[in-house]
């Protein structure tokens, strides 16, 4: 198959059975890849309501069809399971260059089953797939651990997605690190891994991928060079990546100061990606051979942090080691990150979690004996970084934290549960949703829970009448405050996302810069795979991603009901003094529209039999009702 | 010419070896690339491991069988393929360590600087890759950047 690896490796880690087989073209075609192929691996193989932690749950890595080409950022790999957060569909998916040695070591997607009896690390150089103990390395930090096996593997160079001790005590949002700084980190995936006896992946591959068209590919390569250089945005992603974004949100009053309750964040200047890029850059850094370096190698010269070297931050720690937690601070944040990056923990969850008692501690709903000591006042650093590692280690107040905002919560009690910002269980993301309504909309309606890449509808930025008009029949659509048009903005980047994922390229350049409509993502993919394709074909295979995955949440019960924002989003009005002043998320009729364009019940939610046979979904997977788990 | 790299503003995104390898094979992989990059993560080294076209090459002089000379246009290296008899003494010679095997088939890989116009340059967006003009540099170990011995 042009442009695969080629085959799916299955690893059953209770057995030590290991078997290889050709990747199945049917469901390419349908599904293309990663983060298609692996909803679909566990919607076919996982029973309704299997617990995330047992044996009997599956960690299903993928990379897709343009992995490893020379297309910009064509280096990202999803690993998904049934999340141990949620309780629904887990899906995380990271850059850096695993995802690439996946593919040149012949294999689309790996499949791990089972418990293993020990701890043990999994081995792979192409044909070759080995169990290894790693009894030694239980207990180590993600970086410790990737250092480890690359020494014993002989390999300096063999790409390793590994765990911390965070996701080895039990943390339900712990990830998988891959580049030590890669994190593929929502959902729990790294819990899921430990629960499996599962240290790390190690891989290493010697092959090539072959496209169908050779020419054609890389003259459409081209012509996107092209287009990504001459765009608007590429000077700031070069220089700032993400963390661009810490004064255009301010600007806008969507940084998450203090938990989100609206005030503007007075440490816009100490924590800027301008700051960071002005005392601590040494370098830009890419993804395998992404045109975009948008990440950053730093070193952090601060006494307190001596040695402090690590690659990024991306936005969504920085803002949620800053504003969300009330700290100006800024080497205090980058090691706080740094922190996460090492002991394998989700960043935006481990913020929310402690921005959350921060603010329960504020209201009187943590008591003070309650806190083992730590002073939760806005911005304590010492406090921010204390709770970092007793979540790793589950220690004192870390323990309640560890098991994420929505289960700390319902332990607490008190009514603290109005202030966990999450939905589906899943921690709300660095950005105010009250100001930008489709990514209101997109957080509700995600897949993996609330989650902003499940969509990026970045189009409500454009201010653009016209274009929305054109693109989205409504005006409004182009206007981040408004609310009409946004049901079918996030419908269009929703299936763009799920593109985006299941070929494997990077949502800056597809979504944000939309780099490549759906009739050239048509002709490249054509060109690599050799299929015949149209433009409104690879839309469809991202719709039929997006309605698999919501027949694998309803079946774990998932429905209208569960589309929710937190009370703070749709009930309380931005303060004054904020620049979206008044904006509050009418999320029910978003939804209404949402599911009207879908396709889907408005009543339940839920994909009627008509959209599935229309995608060749198979009507049986239709869960009648979304009753309750 | 010979490739002047700097690893000061390598992003270590290693597309001159896909790069590379595309040109060569017109597939994509990293496994016969030409021109490498030694990443060091821990410490954000990422070194563009790539042929310094010496004057006097070692290369050339132990091949046991002739098998390798220079092209009188770029100066790039050249192999003979049918001549080469797969031992490694290209590869021991390079002070180096640029002329890289082919764990497939044991061949050298040596960068034939693309007829003058190499592909790793032409996709390096950094700038770490560049070309210098002159026929050849004047030593046979040119310092490639201020920073070559981090």
């Amino acid at each position: 198959m042009f442009s695969f690896g080629g085959r799916v490796l299955r690893i059953d880690l209770t057995s030590g059975a290991i078997d290889r087989r050709p990747v199945d073209e049917g469901l390419a075609r349908l599904f293309l890849g990663a983060r298609g192929l692996n909803v679909r691996w566990l919607y076919d193989h996982l029973s309704p309501h299997t617990d995330p932690l047992s044996p009997d749950n599956a960690l299903v890595l993928g990379a897709g069809p343009l992995v490893g080409t020379t297309f910009p950022g064509g280096a990202r790999f999803n690993i998904s399971a049934l999340s141990p957060q949620t309780g629904i569909l887990g899906d995380s998916n990271a850059g850096g260059f695993f995802g690439p040695e996946m593919k040149f070591a012949g294999y689309d997607q790996i499949v791990i089953e089972g418990r293993a009896s020990h701890p043990v690390y999994i081995a792979i150089t192409d044909d070759r797939v080995a169990l290894r103990r790693a009894d030694a390395l239980w207990g180590t930090d993600v970086w410790t651990a990737t250092a480890a096996v690359q020494q014993e593997l002989g390999d300096p160079a063999v790409q390793v997605a590994a765990i911390g001790q965070g996701a080895e005590n039990g943390v339900r949002f712990a990830g998988v690190f891959v580049n030590l700084n890669r994190a593929a980190a929502r959902t729990g995936m790294g819990a899921v891994m430990a629960s499996k006896n599962l240290k790390a992946v190690a891989i290493r591959g010697t092959g090539a991928i072959t496209v169908a068209d050779f020419a054609r590919f890389a003259s459409i390569i081209g012509r996107l060079d092209e287009k990504i250089a001459a765009h608007r945005d590429y000077d700031s992603r070069v220089r700032l990546g993400t963390t661009r974004l810490v004064r255009v949100l301010d600007r806008i009053g969507a940084l998450p100061t203090r938990h989100f309750q609206g005030s503007p964040f007075d440490g816009v200047e100490q924590v800027s990606g301008e700051t960071i890029e002005r005392l601590y850059k040494v370098k830009g850094k890419a993804c395998f051979a992404c045109t975009i370096p948008c990440s950053r190698f730093l070193r952090v010269d601060d006494p307190r942090y001596p040695g402090l070297e690590m690659e990024g931050p991306e936005y969504e720690s920085l803002a949620g080691f800053t504003a969300r937690v009330g700290n100006t601070d800024l080497p205090l944040a980058l090691e706080c990150i740094d922190l996460t990056n090492r002991y394998g923990l989700d960043a935006i969850a481990t913020s929310e979690v402690i921005a959350w008692a921060m603010e329960c501690r504020e209201r009187g709903l943590l008591l003070g004996e309650e806190t083992g000591g730590l002073d939760l006042r806005w911005g304590n650093g010492d406090a921010i970084l204390s709770l970092v590692h007793q979540i790793a280690r589950r220690e004192g107040l870390g323990d309640l934290l560890a098991d994420g905002v929505r289960r700390a919560a319902e332990r607490l009690g008190r009514g603290s549960e109005r202030f966990a910002l999450h939905s589906k269980g899943l921690e709300l993301f660095q950005a105010d949703v009250r100001t930008i309504k489709a990514y209101a909309l997109g957080n509700a309606v995600s897949s993996r829970g609330a989650d902003h890449l499940r969509s990026e509808p970045w189009f409500e930025f454009s201010n653009d009448a016209a274009e929305g008009v054109r693109r989205f029949g409504a005006a409004e659509a182009a206007f981040r405050l408004e609310h009409k048009g946004k049901g079918l903005v996030v419908k269009h980047f929703e299936e763009m996302a799920a593109i985006a994922d299941a070929t494997g390229i990077c949502k800056n350049t597809y979504n944000n810069m939309e780099v490549l409509d759906w009739a050239e993502t048509a002709e490249l993919l054509q060109a690599a795979t050799g299929w015949a394709l149209t433009g409104e074909a690879v839309r469809r295979i991202g719709e039929r991603i997006v309605n698999l995955e919501r027949l694998f949440n309803a079946r774990e019960g998932i429905g209208r009901k569960d589309d929710t924002l937190p009370a703070r989003f749709v009930t309380e009005p931005l303060p004054a003094g904020n620049p979206s002043a008044g904006a509050v998320v009418d999320l029910e009729t978003m939804l209404d529209e949402y599911y009207c364009a879908r396709g889907w019940d408005v009543a339940t939610g839920l994909p009627t039999p008509e959209k599935l046979q229309e995608l060749g979904l198979d009507s049986r997977d239709v869960s009648p009702t979304g009753s309750a788990r | 010419m010979h490739i002047v790299a700097d690893e000061t503003r390598c992003s270590g995104c290693r597309a001159c070896e896909l790069a590379c390898v595309a040109r060569h094979d017109g597939r994509f992989g990293a496994a016969t690339a030409r021109i490498r990059v030694l990443k060091i993560e821990a410490r954000g080294i990422d070194r563009p491991q790539v042929c310094r076209v010496c004057v006097e090459a070692p290369c050339v002089g132990a091949c046991p069988v002739g098998a390798l000379s220079r092209d009188p246009a770029t100066s790039a290296v050249r192999l003979r393929a049918a001549e080469c008899i797969v031992c490694p003494a290209c590869s021991d010679a390079c002070p180096f360590g640029v002329v890289f095997v082919d764990a497939a088939t044991g061949m050298p890989l040596i960068c034939d600087l693309c007829e003058g116009d190499p592909a790793c340059v032409k996709r390096c967006v950094t700038g770490a890759l560049s070309r210098a003009e002159q026929a050849a540099p004047p030593r046979k170990a040119p310092c490639v950047s201020g920073t070559d011995h981090v």
